[in-house]
């Protein structure tokens, strides 16, 4: 129930029968609040066995846990309850959760999980003068007046069946979602005046950009100083819009610290104070599809970067990732709805930008198997950013000799950043891993592909000299795939390998093909 | 830029014990990189209320560079609690440090409260993650003190880091303890006489030798704290008060059953005597006393026993017994033993692949895996935890890519016997292949397996919890018929490696991992 004054009241009930000693760990509910503005005033869970009375469970066996993922402070929290429940028994819940709303919008998922529903309900009481505007995703469900509801859902749907709903109020100070447009001027107005550049602002933007001559160079500065504060995140009043509102630049510059939409904001503001303009973007970080044109909502997007204003048009950069580059979003936000927060603004599409990786390996095969070889490695864009998470992981000796499986005898790494750019030179020695069939030695020269996240183009040279002892009986054949190919040639005595993989932008892998891939990289 | 290589350091970290129950912290930490503002700019720190644990007098700062001092404002100091059921509660008091930069200090200081005082022993640990360069502890008169990992290790501490296969307690710690107002002497009067008292006097007998006994224990009564096979016992027990009575009524709590093991060795005419593990013969304290054994005298010392834990090998002890002394509680006083630790062949780990090689390169087959000893002992706890469901799960972890059904697990819930899993298994792309030969590694198993040391550095010694040995066969077999039989062995005698041993050990541990690199090769068909 919504009421005029953006209270709302959740009240949910569930009943779930256990049919088998496996399913007995879905006899359990939880259920979501704000401790800060909201507030759980009813959570109650029976057992029924089969054939026997309604028992309920001691609220001292109920768990009440703080939601923070990775926040410093999060007034998030859930209380669950997990039953004991034989086959055959019964297991129901009933909770009210009270909460100031920010914006009336509303969503409903009829399967929360994989098991089959017999009957999924929704009902909505609102203030009848407020229009309601629903969409349902993955499902049809049949409405009767404020009423939706869905029976006999089949388990383990791909999609789980959901109803989202917007309310356009009247005569009130709740905010009404009708576009995008709507949208970004809410999410825009609570951000706008924490980006203002005050004095002690300007005066830093004027330190990090001393001497710099383009305002490209002025960008990039300005990100990589962003860029090294520390993601700290403290989220409060989530749902009066707390997750939503970024602590104004100056607090944010002088705790040295922020999350996602602080350092966004920052950043604007050390921009605007040379002159350059930018917009907050709203994007989801984890999931592509949560944003969908048809429900213009706030809700679907938890994160926040930044879109530059510039000669060529608008860039998108993240400071809240320590290892992208300007021109270079990482890779989970390419392709992606966002929702630039300016004036008239759509839902767009973040452009996929592939890496690049140009890798050339020489390799001299002893007369005992054993290896010696260089490697020499230049990557770009997010397969640089990719690059640097990977060397950040440790220090550079161990991760690049885990990843070659080699003893390294030297290892440079040169980063241009905030330039585009890390080069990795490493020379290594490995023991003999030849197998042995019969009279003939197996050799697998070849590196393992290093796991890209996003779209890249690799291309890799592998220059084999063999002791003279050596002698090559058999090689590979050629292999061309539209996204990849393989050439094993001899070239003045030496053995050359060319590889080359291009991953196509947004490029999703199904299931039924993934065997397929497997096989063509295998 | 952004390589995140830490090179923080505790400049000082002083404790100052107060008795009965209170630990005052104070730390203050350089931090010279990015990466170090990245990991310490930020300080959790848990406690446990219904555990009679708070923290008072949390105070942070941040010391700029330039000897600036930004002190953490009170309301940016947040008490969460992160975790609550009933009576129970886990909290966390957190900050992040203000305008922290490469260079900077951050400093913060605590004290913890005990409501129940303070741990006895009570361990305080002297090593970090990060290196020490000076470490203060302040101990109240009246308290014996001990180090242990290091000697009188008060500066220049070096990090400590977790690595796989370390000691569990490998940790530099002061050891603090009130002086033992007893003795070894007395506390064995005190364990023979309550050990006699709950031996009763009713005769109980069964015949068969002390293996036969405690077998019969192990497998024959129900064992109220684990789920057995067949040896579930699910109503409410009454106590025992004897042995008697767990021998009439079926089920028994580990000690119940340890005590008519006892009572059965007796009548059978064995000088038999209750032992208990003991973590330090220098200090006669009952905080002392681990877990419990039963002794049987020997003509050359004792011989052990706990049919207690179902899940034992005949003649085998628990992992955390041992290799450790044993207080043995004579009617004469304490007699101290050490405790037998078994063999590698005892803790047997067999596999076999029967495999068929196909000409698309796949592999499909049987494999069995039969586990004895600790190697079954672990495997039996692991599924005491475990849905069918997860079992099955974590089984297919262990061969990831490989497709695997009819799963059969047998003796995963029954006392003693070895644990044997069989599954059909298909492999694609197995082979590695040329234009014209396919060629199937014989090492079928190593082909899971990952590395067991990655790492090529080492700052920990390596603990083998127990000797071990393994046995792989492995069969292919071509569609003409030929065959090829892949055998490797392992054995891990050794269970304790210095870090200036870790390269020979790492050796070791490849050359099992890149053992057999023989393939068996088959002409391709076109």
């Amino acid at each position: 129930m919504v009421e005029s004054s953006g209270r709302q009241t959740t009240t949910s009930r569930g009943v779930v029968r256990v049919l088998t000693p496996e399913g007995a760990r879905y006899a359990r509910a939880g259920v979501a609040y704000d401790s800060a503005g909201g507030k759980l005033v009813e959570f109650r869970a029976w057992v029924q066995p089969s054939g026997g009375e309604p028992v309920e469970i001691d609220s001292r066996e109920f768990t009440d846990r703080n939601l923070s993922q990775g926040e410093l402070r999060s007034s998030l929290r859930q209380r669950q309850v997990e039953a004991s429940a034989e086959p055959g028994s019964l297991f129901f819940y009933q909770s009210t959760v009270v909460a100031q709303t920010a914006f009336p919008q509303l969503e409903f998922e009829f399967q929360e999980n994989e098991l089959p529903v017999r009957y999924s309900r929704f009902h909505l009481i609102a203030p009848t003068a407020w229009d309601i505007l629903p969409v349902a995703f993955a499902a049809s469900p049949c409405r009767t007046g404020n009423t939706w509801e869905l029976r006999d859902l089949p388990a383990s749907p791909k999609v789980l069946p959901r109803l989202a709903v917007t309310l356009l109020p009247r005569n009130t100070d709740l905010p009404s979602f009708a576009t995008w447009s709507d949208v970004a001027q809410w999410l825009g107005d609570r951000a706008e005046s924490a980006a203002q550049p005050t004095p002690l602002v300007a005066s830093q933007a004027a330190k990090v950009t001393a001497g710099l001559g383009t305002d490209r160079q002025r960008i990039q500065a300005l990100g990589a100083f962003v860029q090294h504060l520390r993601y700290v995140a403290i989220n409060e009043n989530l749902g009066q819009g707390g997750g939503f509102t970024p602590a104004a630049a100056e607090t944010v510059l002088s705790r040295g610290y922020g999350d996602c939409k602080d350092k966004a904001t920052l950043l604007r503001a050390l921009l605007r104070a040379v002159n350059i303009n930018s917009w907050l973007v709203a994007i989801n970080a984890t999931d592509r599809s949560r944003a969908r044109p048809e429900w213009p909502s706030p809700r679907v997007f938890n994160h926040a970067i930044v879109a530059i204003e510039t000669e060529s048009g608008l860039i998108y950069f993240d400071p809240s990732d320590p290892h992208s580059t300007l021109g270079a979003l990482p890779s989970a936000l390419q392709g992606a709805p966002a929702l630039v927060l300016r004036p008239g603004a759509t839902l767009e599409v973040t452009p996929e930008q592939p890496g690049e990786v140009e890798r050339k390996i020489t390799v001299y095969l002893e007369q005992d198997g054993r290896v010696t070889g260089r490697l020499l490695e230049a990557s770009r864009g997010s397969a640089a950013a990719e690059t640097r998470a990977l060397l950040s992981s440790g220090p550079y000796d161990s991760v690049v000799s885990a990843r070659l499986d080699a003893q390294l005898t030297q290892v440079t790494v040169k980063d241009e950043f905030p330039q585009d750019g890390v080069h990795l030179y490493a020379q290594f020695d490995k023991e003999s891993r030849l197998a042995l069939a019969g009279e003939l030695y197996i050799w697998k020269p070849l590196l393992p592909w290093v796991p890209h996240r996003g779209a890249v183009s690799v291309h890799e040279t592998v220059e084999i000299e063999l002791h003279p002892g050596w002698m090559v009986e058999e090689m590979p054949e050629p292999v061309r795939t539209s996204s990849f190919s393989a050439a094993w040639f001899l070239r003045d005595g030496k053995l050359i390998i060319e590889r080359q993989l291009r991953t196509p932008p947004g490029s999703v892998i199904s299931v039924e093909h993934l065997p397929i891939v497997l096989r063509r990289l295998h | 830029m952004f390589l995140l290589l830490a090179f923080a350091e505790v400049l000082f970290w002083g404790t100052e014990v107060q008795l009965p129950g209170q630990l005052t912290h104070v730390v203050r930490i350089a931090l010279s990189t990015t990466a170090d503002v990245q990991t310490y700019g930020v300080v959790v720190l848990p406690y446990s209320p219904s555990r009679g644990e708070s923290l008072l007098g949390v105070r942070a700062a941040t010391v700029l560079p330039n000897g600036t001092r930004i002190p953490v404002p009170a309301d940016a100091i947040f008490d969460t609690v992160v975790w609550q059921r009933g009576e129970r509660e886990h909290r966390t008091v957190s900050w992040a440090f203000s305008s922290v930069e490469p260079g900077a200090v951050v400093e913060y200081e605590y004290t913890e409260c005990h409501a129940d005082g303070l741990a006895q022993p009570l361990r305080i640990p002297l090593q970090r993650e990060l290196p020490v360069r000076s470490r203060e502890v302040s101990v109240p008169p009246g308290l014996l003190s001990h180090y242990r990992n290091c000697e009188n290790c008060r500066t220049h501490l070096p990090a400590y880091r977790e690595e796989p296969d370390a000691p569990a307690d490998g940790r530099a710690v002061l050891e603090l303890i009130h002086p033992p107002e007893t003795s070894w002497t007395a506390i064995a009067h005190e364990l023979a006489a309550q050990f006699e008292a709950e031996l009763g006097a009713e005769p109980v007998s069964a015949p068969g030798d002390l293996t036969a006994l405690a077998e019969l224990c192990r497998t024959r009564i129900q064992n109220v704290l684990y789920r057995t096979d067949n040896l579930t016992f699910r109503g409410t027990p009454e106590p025992n008060r004897s042995p008697a009575d767990t021998w009439r009524r079926g089920y028994g709590t580990p000690h119940e059953i340890n005590l008519l093991f006892a009572a059965l060795a007796r009548a059978a005419g064995h000088e038999v005597s209750y032992a208990r593990v003991v973590n330090r013969q220098d200090l006669p304290d009952p905080s002392q006393l681990a877990s419990e054994l039963i002794a049987v005298r020997q003509r050359d010392g004792y011989a052990f026993f706990n049919p207690g834990v179902p899940y034992l090998s005949p003649g085998i002890l628990d992992l955390d017994e041992e290799g450790r002394t044993a207080l043995v509680a004579t009617p004469d006083g304490p007699d101290f033993a050490k405790l037998p630790r078994s063999t590698a062949s005892q803790n047997r780990t067999e596999r076999t692949a029967e495999l068929r090689a196909l000409p698309d390169g796949s592999v499909q087959g049987t494999v069995t895996l039969t586990y004895t000893g600790h190697a079954a002992t672990l495997r039996k706890r692991r599924a005491e935890r475990q849905t069918p469901d997860e079992r099955l799960a974590a089984l297919r972890q262990e061969f990831p890519g490989a497709q695997i059904e009819h799963v059969v697990m047998e003796n995963l819930a029954l006392p003693a016997a070895p644990v044997r899993i069989s599954f059909q298994v298909a492999v694609s792309h197995y082979a590695d292949r040329s234009p014209r030969r396919l060629f199937f590694p014989g090492r079928f198993f190593a082909r899971f397996a990952v590395p067991r040391f990655q790492n090529t550095k080492r700052t920990q010694p390596v603990e083998f919890p127990f000797a071990f040995s393994v046995h792989d066969t492995v069969t292919i077999v071509a569609p003409s018929g030929d065959q090829r039989v892949f055998q490797r062995d392992f054995k891990q005698e050794q269970l304790w490696y210095p870090p200036e041993e870790f390269q020979y050990l790492r050796k070791e541990w490849a050359t099992f991992q890149d053992a057999g690199r023989e393939v068996f090769p088959m002409e391709r068909l076109h």
